[in-house]
């Protein structure tokens, strides 16, 4: 009787535990986007708020009429625009992050194969720009990258060039501020493999008469894969729609479709087209995002 | 270590923090101009502090940061729990994505669904009424619960099994264990998940932009509204502050984590 | 409060552990008397630490029940046993003192400060941690954590007190005073202890009886020297202490004696209440140290039953003994393990010597192949 008792407690405090954040997370995580999805059907109007009821209510007939719209999409299709901000950001973020991890790799291994004592302090000096605002961290780079910064006058002065560079409001800035925001993002979980490994392989290796480049090649990199792919994820589906810095280092430049979906949020008020916007950008980062999924679980276990 | 890595940690170093030091430089610069050093001056720094606007918006982000912080502490200890005590449940993988997807979701997409969610909410039942503290909270900590997660569950798998058994075996039942041997031994670790937390929501600008209303402007989106026209040195001040205070937040985050080694 | 019957102050009935597929324990049935050091010994995965979790609460049993003097705890909390657990890693708790160590499973009963703090100062007196109250476990040495954690058992006067490996994390010195103090605390609070572990020299020393687990069942019962001297079986034979193995085939009877042939040249005589037919294949072993050796041109030689011929493979000296392989013929290779109490001729025996073998008939033993 006890026993029964005790195991029904022990499932009420399971539930207990276990219900704030699963409900919380699939009431503002998951049932958001069903909203996205219904008003990306929907029509933009000049009201509060900018968008056509997707169900009306017919007292004559006493039924519910639902009306789906999907001009937003045909729209979304029809103009290039939207097709070359898709294309802007994946080049983007396909560059970008394969610029992180060919940073970021010896980067990290650096770390992982310091001092014990000293890797710590490494770390917290890796954390450190992370914890500062990226939008600072961004806003820091104009002033460094504009016509009268800090490096044109650096140039200027050991005479590398004659006159100004025009670095700002170009495809080169964003790769820099894209890169510079999300290097610790790719550093982290490198880190995180490289730091587990085991050093005494590469020392087997070595004795097996593999030289040190040998040696990377077959042991460490391949053993830090799990690594690779939660650094590249990481870098590469948040960059996706990223709208701070195509918005300060870009200009005109790179068309990208984080800023877009702003624009037309807050600029055009056409909420449904942003609505669509953001569902195409869901569906296309789909797999990514389950490939991330899929190496967070096999890490957990 | 082979020189070429030396080189890759240097320069990695150098490339990470060279736009911080010419943000800190550029604040005590007597100039308006930013190219023109016009000599050493902490008269930006005076501006600031005297700016009704940018007070307000500070004290706004401070409130968000501490209630979303303190929010997603507990539901990512919640879930941390879930994650590594549970062991196999029904809607495991479901729950386990969700609690990991915000880490990589673009903010834009969080941003305008969470908008959306709170409109259609308020349309159908009345709440939220309108926009403001209560909204970017609620989406603050949505996002923020993913990352105390990502601290939290790697301690808590790591702690030994066995001191909860032990304690249950020496007569302390689930709950009492949990707040008298497993929280004081993750403590560090909570401490440190919080004000990461606490971090992120203080520096978001894009997710608080969809969520916010009139009368709660938080630090961020007013510091874009003013660089998105022009450089203002008054920001440079601020972004030095903010620089500083996460440091110190970050060095006491790794006091904590260094203690829970011991 | 029932009391039970004081030679099964704890029955375990029937007892069966499933995980998903895999039977962890299978069908295991035991009983303890009140006062007895019982010690489960097996390798990994024999099932020995899941018996113990199950009789500590941690884990149900799929089936059967067991029963602590008089009371059925089968499917309740770990919380609510009277019995107690000293940890493999110790668990001491790292954020407590000593102090708050030992006195925290007495506050978890409603025992008032007052009475904690005189019972948890009268424990640590005993086991001479009383310097130590107010330091960390991070602060102390093995052998002190490990007082610590047997401390914080005992205060609470369990009627059984569980050892999960209790010396495994203490080096070879301190495991043998270490050793006598548990026994010596146990004898003198009447307590009754299940140690487990796969160290068959501590289960030897500590146990009055040792139960034997592999592959999920408990396969022999006794006392040490039982197990040593008289194993049911093959698998105990070999579990426990060193061994001589060979196959051999039944020749015949010699009045008491069995003649088993090894090979085709080389036959010993057994004495054993084997039960056998001419014939019958069987794996006869006995103990290296229960054999005797001797140079062949010894002045002193051999007197039991069997002596056999032999060429030395390998000596190895070890300090207290030296072990010899000797080989019979027809590839039957013998070890032999002598004590160095006396300097004898023995002493000069190397590799390539011609020397005799003394094989007794009594201390053999054979079974089925």
């Amino acid at each position: 009787m006890s026993a029964v008792l005790h195991q029904i407690q022990g499932r009420m405090g399971k539930l207990f535990v276990l219900l704030p954040p699963y409900l919380w997370m699939i009431l503002f995580f998951l049932l958001p986007f069903g909203f996205v999805l219904k008003i990306s059907f929907s029509e933009a109007i000049i009201a509060s708020p900018p968008f056509a009821p997707l169900f009306e209510f017919d007292p004559d007939e006493g039924i519910l009429n639902g009306i789906f719209r999907i001009f937003n999409y045909q729209y979304i299709f029809e103009d290039s625009l939207y097709l070359n901000a898709y294309l802007g950001s994946a080049k983007i973020a396909t560059v970008s992050t394969i610029i992180c991890l060919i940073i970021g790799y010896p980067f990290a291994l650096a770390i992982a194969r310091s001092p014990k004592s000293k890797q710590g302090f490494l770390l917290m000096a890796l954390m450190l720009p992370f914890w500062t605002s990226l939008l600072i961290r961004v806003y820091a780079w104009i002033g460094i990258l504009r016509q009268d910064g800090v490096l044109n006058n650096i140039l200027l002065w050991v005479g590398v060039i004659d006159e100004p560079l025009i670095l700002l409001q170009t495809t080169f800035a964003t790769y820099v501020g894209v890169v510079y925001a999300y290097l610790p993002f790719m550093v982290l979980p490198l880190y995180a493999t490289l730091e587990k490994q085991d050093l005494t392989l590469l020392e087997a290796s070595r004795d097996l008469g593999a030289s040190p480049i040998r040696s990377f090649f077959d042991i460490t990199l391949p053993l830090s894969i799990p690594g690779v792919i939660s650094g590249c994820m990481l870098v590469f589906i948040p960059v996706i729609g990223e709208f701070v810095i195509p918005t300060l280092l870009s200009g005109e430049s790179t068309l990208m479709i984080g800023r877009v979906l702003w624009t037309e949020f807050f600029n055009n008020r056409d909420w449904p087209v942003a609505s669509a916007v953001a569902i195409i950008m869901l569906l296309v980062l789909i797999i990514p995002i389950i490939i991330f999924q899929n190496q967070q679980a096999k890490q957990e276990g | 270590m082979p020189r070429f890595l030396k080189f890759s940690l240097w320069a990695g170093f150098a490339f990470l923090y060279a736009p911080i030091f010419v943000l800190i430089g550029y604040s005590f610069n007597a100039s308006r101009r930013g190219s023109v050093w016009g000599g050493f001056s902490t008269h930006w720094y005076g501006e600031l502090f005297r700016d009704e606007q940018i007070l307000n918006a500070a004290w706004i982000s401070l409130k968000i940061g501490v209630l979303s912080a303190t929010g997603a502490t507990i539901l990512g200890l919640l879930g941390a729990v879930a994650m590594v005590r549970f062991g196999k449940f029904r809607g495991r993988t479901l729950f386990a994505g969700l609690m990991s997807a915000p880490l990589v979701m673009p903010e834009v997409i969080t941003g305008i669904s969470l908008l959306l969610l709170f409109i259609s909410a308020e349309q159908l039942i009345g709440w939220p009424a309108g926009r403001g503290l209560l909204t970017i909270t609620i989406a603050h900590i949505t996002f923020c619960t993913a990352f105390v997660l990502v601290v939290l569950q790697p301690r808590m798998a790591s702690m030994e099994r066995s001191l909860e058994e032990a304690s249950r075996d020496l007569g302390a039942g689930p709950v009492t264990t949990f707040f008298l041997v497993t929280l004081p031994v993750i403590a560090p670790a909570i401490v440190s998940g919080w004000l990461l937390a606490f971090i992120l929501s203080f520096d978001d600008l894009v997710i608080a932009s969809f969520t916010a209303g009139p009368g709660s402007t938080t630090l961020p989106m007013l510091i874009f509204s003013k660089i998105k026209i022009a450089v203002s040195p008054d920001i440079n001040a601020l972004a030095t502050i903010i620089i500083l205070v996460a440091a110190l937040g970050l060095v006491a985050a790794m006091f904590f984590s260094r203690r829970q080694s011991d | 409060m029932t009391v039970g019957n004081q030679s099964e102050f704890i029955r375990i009935e029937n007892i069966v552990k499933k995980f998903g597929e895999v039977t962890a324990v299978n069908n295991v049935s035991l009983n303890i008397s009140q006062g007895e050091v019982f010690c489960l010994l097996g390798g990994s995965g024999s099932g020995k630490s899941t018996l113990l979790r199950m009789l500590a609460g941690f884990d149900d049993p799929t089936e059967g029940r067991v029963i602590i003097d008089g009371d059925d705890i089968s499917g309740k909390p770990p919380e609510r046993l009277p019995v107690n657990m000293m940890f493999q890693s110790y668990a001491l708790f790292p954020h407590m003192t000593v102090e708050k160590n030992i006195g925290y499973g007495l506050r978890r009963d409603g025992i008032s400060k007052a009475e904690t703090k005189q019972r948890v100062d009268e424990i640590m007196e005993m086991v001479k941690l009383s310097p130590f109250a107010t330091r960390k476990p991070s602060q102390l040495s093995g052998g002190q954590r490990q007082r610590v954690a047997l401390a914080r058992c005992i205060v609470k006067r369990p009627k059984v007190l569980m050892l999960d490996e209790p010396l495994g994390a203490l080096d070879k010195k301190l495991r043998e005073e270490t050793q006598q103090e548990l026994l010596k605390i146990q004898r003198d609070l009447g307590l009754t202890f299940i140690v487990v572990t796969h160290d068959q020299e501590e289960a030897m020393t500590m146990a009055d009886r040792i139960g034997i687990m592999d592959m999920g069942q408990i396969v022999q019962v006794g006392p040490p020297r039982e197990l040593y001297e008289n194993p049911n079986s093959m698998f105990i034979a070999d579990f426990v202490g060193s061994l001589n193995k060979f196959k051999g085939v039944i020749k015949g009877q010699d009045g008491d004696d069995t003649i088993v042939g090894l090979s085709e040249n080389i036959t010993v005589k057994v004495d054993t209440g084997f039960e056998h037919n001419d014939g019958d294949k069987v794996m006869l072993t006995n103990r290296p140290e229960k054999l005797e050796i001797f140079s062949a041109d010894s002045a002193e030689q051999p007197t039991t039953k069997n002596v056999l011929d032999g060429t030395v493979k390998f000596v190895s000296y070890m300090g207290e003994q030296t072990n010899y392989a000797v080989e019979l013929g027809d590839d039957v290779v013998v070890r032999i393990a002598e004590q160095n109490h006396h300097m004898s001729t023995k002493a000069s025996i190397s590799m390539g010597d011609k020397v005799k073998v003394a094989w007794p008939a009594r201390s053999t033993h054979l079974f089925s192949a």
